[in-house]
């Protein structure tokens, strides 16, 4: 195992020289082009960009936040670590956050992390893909991977052409933007507003409390699409030829369909909807608690 | 008046548990059951998950309902000092949202379990309270163990 260590001026030490201190790197580690690589970080600013060379290159700042820079493992298994100055690292209007670009071969098998970074993750098709902040915006676009796995906290998250065969996105109270997934998709959402478009969906599932959903698809035949809130909006818009079928239902909401007739409950609030399709029809269903409910026939 | 997991679990019990699937369903169920490689992720959150009920029914057993955000608060506050420097940061940093995450969905609770009183069988709500529950398990175990494995 080779290792390095950067070790870098402590916070106290940089406040008593004065002015602002941050390191320039640039790392480069030869790497198999589908070896799994970590990185973590507690805060700055990064990007990871898949390359076709069998290496992995971090380059930029490092900020004055960072204690070590840690790089340890083999070309086939590498993890890069910023680990943080100990203490309460004071914020100052002198201080300098990290700034890091980490250049990765296409096909690595990535896990990434970050507390309250931002994170602009692109061009990538390996394995797997797993990418987790706290509070850092995370920006994912041209990633085609088998496994993704995208969480956020109140983290905003936003994917563009990120096509896996399984795909989960999770956040608490950010808002997830997702453009051009496929495959089965899997979205979770605490007070988090939901806006997908995805084709090929074989499968769907969301859960939201009181974030809005609004999901444009295109499923497959026979596909699965399952969606459930508690007082948020649901929104579904469907490209497909055949009638589905939809069970709906909702306690005290409101239901507004392009198929079949909505029944309204016999007394008190309420509503459900039952569409019988064909054989090898879509398959929907959705609850709500008090959300409103809409299923569209997408144009 | 709130139910408690015993009349929550008793109600659920009483519901029917065998009905004949429609035909159109067959595929769907079979392309469910097959084998696929979410298991190890299934299996951790079934954990974490277990974990987090554990804690909860710890927490009301003792406290009213209304204590929970504070519950998490005072785990968080009890196991910060054997963190180490970035877990903590982490965690700070997560404990706001997670906490808000957790009075929300103590809202959507409370709303369910006054619905319920009023539409005591109903399916709908019952498996709405239940996910809420599950919900609320898994929001303390992320205020526990915030993404910070390898920092």
């Amino acid at each position: 195992m080779k290792a390095i260590t950067t070790t870098l001026f402590t916070a106290g030490l940089l406040a008593a020289a004065g002015p602002t201190w941050a390191e320039e790197v640039r790392e480069v580690r030869d790497a198999a082009p589908d070896a799994r690589i970590e990185f973590s970080a507690v805060t700055g600013d990064f990007t990871v960009v898949g390359h076709d060379a069998a290496e992995f290159v971090l380059e930029g700042r490092l900020g004055d936040d960072v204690e070590e820079l840690v790089i340890e493992g083999d070309s086939d298994n590498w993890r890069i670590e910023l680990e943080p100055v100990e203490g309460n690292f004071e914020w100052g209007s002198n201080h300098r956050s990290s700034e890091l670009t980490l250049y990765v071969p296409r096909a690595s098998d990535l896990e990434l992390e970050t507390v309250s970074g931002d994170m602009s993750v692109r061009d990538l098709s390996g394995p797997a893909l797993e990418v987790e902040s706290v509070s850092g915006d995370l920006e994912l676009s041209a990633i085609d991977s088998a496994e993704i796995d995208i969480q956020t906290v109140s983290g905003d998250i936003q994917a563009d052409a990120v096509a896996g065969e399984e795909s989960d996105f999770e956040s608490v109270s950010g808002d997830l933007t997702i453009r051009g997934a496929r495959g089965r998709i899997d979205v979770q959402a605490v007070s988090g507003h939901v806006d997908l478009e995805a084709t090929e969906v074989s499968d769907f599932e969301s859960e939201t409390v009181s974030g809005d959903l609004k999901a444009r698809l295109s499923p497959t035949p026979g596909a699965t699409l399952s969606l459930s809130s508690h007082s948020g909006s649901l929104e579904l818009h469907l490209a497909v030829g055949d009638t589905p079928r939809i069970r709906a239902e909702t306690y005290s909401g409101r239901i507004e369909s392009d198929f079949g007739e909505v029944e309204e409950a016999g007394f008190g609030p309420g509503a459900s909807l039952r569409v019988d399709g064909g054989s090898g029809a879509v398959e929907v269903e959705a609850q709500t608690f008090s959300g409103s409910l809409t299923i569209r026939r997408a144009d | 008046m709130t139910i408690d997991d015993r009349e929550l679990d008793r109600r659920l019990e009483a519901l029917t548990r065998e009905v004949d699937a429609d035909e159109a369903l067959w595929p769907g169920i079979e392309r469910r059951l097959r084998p696929t490689r979410r298991w190890p992720a299934i299996s951790a959150t079934a954990a974490a998950v277990f974990f987090g009920v554990m804690l909860a029914s710890l927490a009301l057993f003792d406290r009213e309902t209304s204590d929970g955000p504070r519950f998490v608060q005072d785990n968080t506050e009890a196991m910060r000092s054997a963190a180490v420097e970035s877990f903590a940061v982490s965690r700070t940093e997560a404990a706001g949202p997670l906490e808000k995450a957790w009075q929300d969905n103590q809202v959507a609770i409370e709303q369910l379990e006054q619905a319920l009183q009023g539409d005591p069988d109903n399916p709908l709500l019952l498996e709405f309270l239940s996910e809420a529950r599950l919900r609320q398990a898994r929001l303390i175990q992320r205020g526990l163990f915030p993404p910070e494995r390898s920092i």
